[in-house]
């Protein structure tokens, strides 16, 4: 692979406070909320937002978690972070982007007309049990609760039939779409705000050529329904992109999947796969580069389809190895498994990252398993109940979206409902243990 | 990836009342044929014509031309996706016959566009240098379409795509294709030939010292890829999977550049490639990318991504082919002008526009194209004299005239006439 090279300059946050212009000073974050009101109503439907910031053991509960988002901006080389939709769609992946470490901007929002709730709901707790599972209760968050507007249009109003029970009206999907638009707008907006200043560490990402006899590994990444690359709408066919694009924001989903696997844009950002990958380039693996391919598909012959097209392609670009990873529910978790078993039949080494769904005890947690997945890896058990307390502070709305449940008192749900709790991206702190 | 490709050399044709192949003669059963077409719907009736070298005859309304092929120990068969479920193709056997080609005639649906879409091949007389199937035996299948398949809500003054037409228009053209595709398997899966005139084996092997890193970067439009429209972001594409049809085009434009199913099942570039592979170039693969229309973001999102991919795969040069009209134009010389800025040597194979003597000929143009190999000029008028027999219809569509001529056309109208495959007879000259 060619040498595509990105300096992430970190700079850390160890506050962030509300304030009347948006500054970094050493390392606290003053953030005007009237900033974020201009940048969020000028980027789509919505006529306000809310600006709160939750800390790392603060009493707070936050619902109703629509994407987090790491502040990042691009002060050299091509394009912007978030290519399509903070700058025009060119390529990024090189130059630098400064980048504001330890905190994440959460956006926030309840469903609007025509959303599917099926899924939707998603909880961090900041603090107690529910804390022990998100990745976001460790972060400093930057709470933005985006508002839509209220009165529609008869054209509006038609695209809010709910048509689908998986994907929602036209109109939600639209809204959803433009809320990312926005927490991106708000991102890179935050982390301009440390261009003049002096980085605390600096990460170098480069894949320099290396031995050909160590084995060439790909990070091969499932997304999910309404799957976005360089903020235009991904095909079926799948292709490369190189791990810095991906640090750069140039894949992101905008689809409300189940909360507790769902692929987060802070996960591409800092997707804790391709950064062990990047560890081990030149040290017992060649990092070859990142494979992008979409789930989704409900008939059998599309999903051949796309794993035939997948092995292909790794077998043209001589692949010995490959990281699996997806998006959970049913039908992708038949796709991951039908490609897992493609790729090792086609002599490539696969090891896949798994949430499980095991209900009961004897529920073996898989939708669908093949002999050749001998490498997996547990990302915990989105059925898992967990007990929460009540809150002293709710942020996002009132009430759960599927079952009118009051949020402000305790809540005991399973993991699937807490934010990032089982994502397969390796983010987090759950594993399964072999017996 | 390795594909043995077995070919079954055909002389001569006729009808008779079963499909078998003896002594380089193919004997083709006619109602066989019409009932494989009409199990179809999308058909009322076909008229089958068997034409040979050397008849005078012009065929018109010519949308597609195919090889009769198969893959006899499956599981996957030809045209992936489309006569089968998408089974990875381009590796194992495939069988060819040389004769006869199917030929898919139908004339325009009520609310197709036709300003591109005639098309005319002579068999005989001064066009049919111009006609790469000249010296072929062709079946042309003359498709009679059912006229029910326009939505009674849709008058045909709503026309919504100027380019390609309702869908109820591409769909039917989608079944043209198919039904082509179903006949050229179906001789060649039939004629019991057993023993090869020539095998050849097609495999990227390692090369056995570095050489040049060369892709073939194929323009697409609303070609399918595994019998699904293929979608914005670049990828590639073994070669091999060409040959098996997995990539064709259901859509009419012009046609002088219209690519055949023809030309990817016997991609000449491609074909080249593999001859210089391993001697002077090491042939990566295909990059597929499909052209852009609406607006320069999306230009500039699907050539950088493009460039990307090549600068991934570590290319030294890039040959690069162009799906012919204005705005997949402009997508090929960006690309062409990106690759070139990043020190991927690069060759364009375009034809030229060039209507009057002052025209460039050429939709847009980066100085960094220092390579371009002239396909004809697809705006060059030409004079077409008078031919009785026309097969294909009884008019053309833009402008409606007497497809028997005499007539004064552009070399637009001819078959393949400037396609950029590196198929044709044209080329131009420096001075």
């Amino acid at each position: 692979m060619s040498a595509m090279r990105l300096e992430l300059a970190r700079h850390l946050i160890r506050d962030i406070q509300l304030s009347n212009s948006t500054r970094l000073v050493g390392s606290i974050l003053h953030v005007f909320p009237g900033d974020i009101r201009d940048i969020v109503t000028s980027s789509g439907p919505f006529l306000d937002v809310d600006v709160k910031v939750a800390r790392p053991g603060d009493k707070t509960r936050i619902i109703n978690v629509l994407d987090a988002v790491e502040p990042r901006h691009k002060s050299i080389g091509a394009g912007t972070v978030f290519p399509g939709m903070v700058g025009p769609p060119v390529s990024v992946g090189t130059g630098l982007d400064h980048v504001l470490d330890g905190m994440a901007v959460i956006a926030v929002g309840e469903p609007v007309p025509g959303e599917s709730v099926h899924w939707r709901d998603s909880v961090i707790d900041m603090w107690g049990e529910g804390a022990q599972y998100t990745p976001f209760s460790r972060t400093l968050n930057l709470v933005i609760h985006i508002k839509g507007k209220t009165d529609f249009s008869p054209e509006e109003i038609r695209k809010q039939a709910h048509l689908d029970q998986i994907d929602g009206s036209d109109y939600a999907r639209a809204y959803n779409f433009a809320a990312r638009r926005a927490t991106f707008r708000v991102a890179d907006f935050l982390a301009s705000a440390a261009r003049d200043s002096t980085p605390d560490s600096t990460d170098v990402m480069e894949l320099p050529p290396v031995s050909d006899d160590l084995p060439r590994v790909y990070y091969v990444c499932q997304l999910h329904r309404d799957r976005w690359l360089y903020a235009e709408r991904m095909g079926w066919q799948p292709t490369f992109v190189h791990p810095n694009e991906v640090f750069d924001g140039a894949v992101f989903s905008s689809f409300m999947g189940p909360a507790g696997s769902r692929d987060c844009s802070y996960f591409y950002q800092n997707s804790p796969v391709t950064r062990q990958l990047y560890r081990r380039h030149g040290v017992d693996l060649n990092f070859a580069g990142v494979l992008l391919w979409f789930y989704g598909p409900m008939s059998v012959d599309e999903k051949d389809r796309i794993g035939s097209y997948a092995t292909k392609l790794l077998r043209m670009v001589k692949a010995d190895g490959a990281v699996l990873t997806w998006i959970g529910d049913g039908q992708s978790g038949v796709d991951v498994m039908m490609m897992c078993q493609k790729f090792e039949q086609a002599g490539i080494r696969t090891s896949v990252l798994s949430p499980e769904m095991a209900l009961t005890p004897d529920d073996p947690g898989f939708v669908h398993f093949v002999s050749e997945a001998d490498a997996l890896v547990s990302t915990g058990n989105y059925e898992m109940t967990v007990n929460m307390q009540p809150p002293d502070r709710l942020l996002g709305g009132t009430h759960l979206a599927v079952r009118p449940i009051d949020a402000s008192g305790p809540l005991s749900l399973p993991l699937r409902f807490i934010y990032g709790a089982v994502n397969p991206a390796g983010f987090n702190r759950l594993a399964g243990v072999g017996f | 990836m390795k594909l043995k490709l077995h070919t079954f050399i055909v002389d001569n044709a006729h009808f008779a009342p079963e499909v078998r192949l003896s002594r380089h003669t193919l004997h083709i059963d006619r109602q066989a044929i019409i009932d494989l077409i009409l199990e179809d719907s999308h058909f009322w009736g076909a008229e089958l014509h068997l034409v040979r070298p050397g008849d005078d005859t012009r065929l018109i309304n010519v949308l597609d031309v195919i090889e009769p092929r198969h893959k006899p120990s499956g599981p996957a068969r030809i045209f992936p996706g489309l006569l089968g479920p998408p089974t990875p193709v381009g590796s194992g056997r495939t069988d060819r016959l040389t004769n006869p080609l199917v030929v898919v005639c139908s004339g325009p649906m009520t609310d197709e566009p036709v300003y591109w879409r005639d098309s005319i091949m002579d068999m005989t007389g001064p066009l049919s240098r111009y006609n790469l199937f000249r010296n072929n035996y062709l079946l042309v299948l003359e498709l009679k379409p059912r006229l029910l398949d326009r939505p009674a809500e849709s008058p045909s003054s709503a026309l919504t795509s100027h380019a390609y037409g309702e869908g109820h228009v591409q769909d039917y053209n989608h079944a043209a294709r198919m039904a082509g595709f179903k006949v050229a398997e179906y001789l060649s899966r039939n004629s019991g030939g057993t023993t090869a005139d020539d095998v050849h084996a097609f495999e990227l092997s390692e090369t056995d010292s570095p050489l040049p890193r060369v892709v073939f970067a194929c323009q697409l439009v609303l070609h399918r890829v595994y019998g699904e429209p293929f979608g914005w972001q670049p990828t590639l594409l073994h070669p091999n999977e060409l040959f098996d049809g997995a990539v064709f085009n259901p859509y009419n434009a012009p046609a002088c550049g219209r690519e055949t199913t023809y030309y990817f099942q016997n991609h000449p570039l491609v074909g080249r490639l593999y001859a210089l592979h391993n001697r002077e170039i090491d042939f990566v693969g295909v990059l597929l990318q499909r052209a852009q229309v609406l607006n320069q973001d999306d230009k500039d999102r699907t050539t950088d991504y493009s460039l990307k991919l090549l600068q991934m795969l570590s290319a030294d040069g890039l040959v690069l082919t162009w799906s012919g009209s204005g705005n997949p134009g402009v997508d090929t010389m960006m690309l062409a002008g990106k690759a070139e800025k990043a020190g991927i040597k690069t060759t364009v194979v375009n034809s030229e526009m060039a209507k009057y003597p002052g025209d460039t000929g050429i939709t847009f143009f980066p100085p960094e194209a220092d390579a371009v190999v002239c396909a004809g000029n697809y705006e060059e008028e030409i004079v077409i004299p008078r031919m009785d027999n026309v097969i294909g219809g009884d008019i053309l569509g833009a402008p409606p005239i007497d497809p028997r001529g005499p007539m004064t056309l552009s070399l637009r109208y001819l078959l393949g006439s400037t396609n950029v495959t590196g198929a044709n007879t044209l080329s131009s000259v420096s001075y």
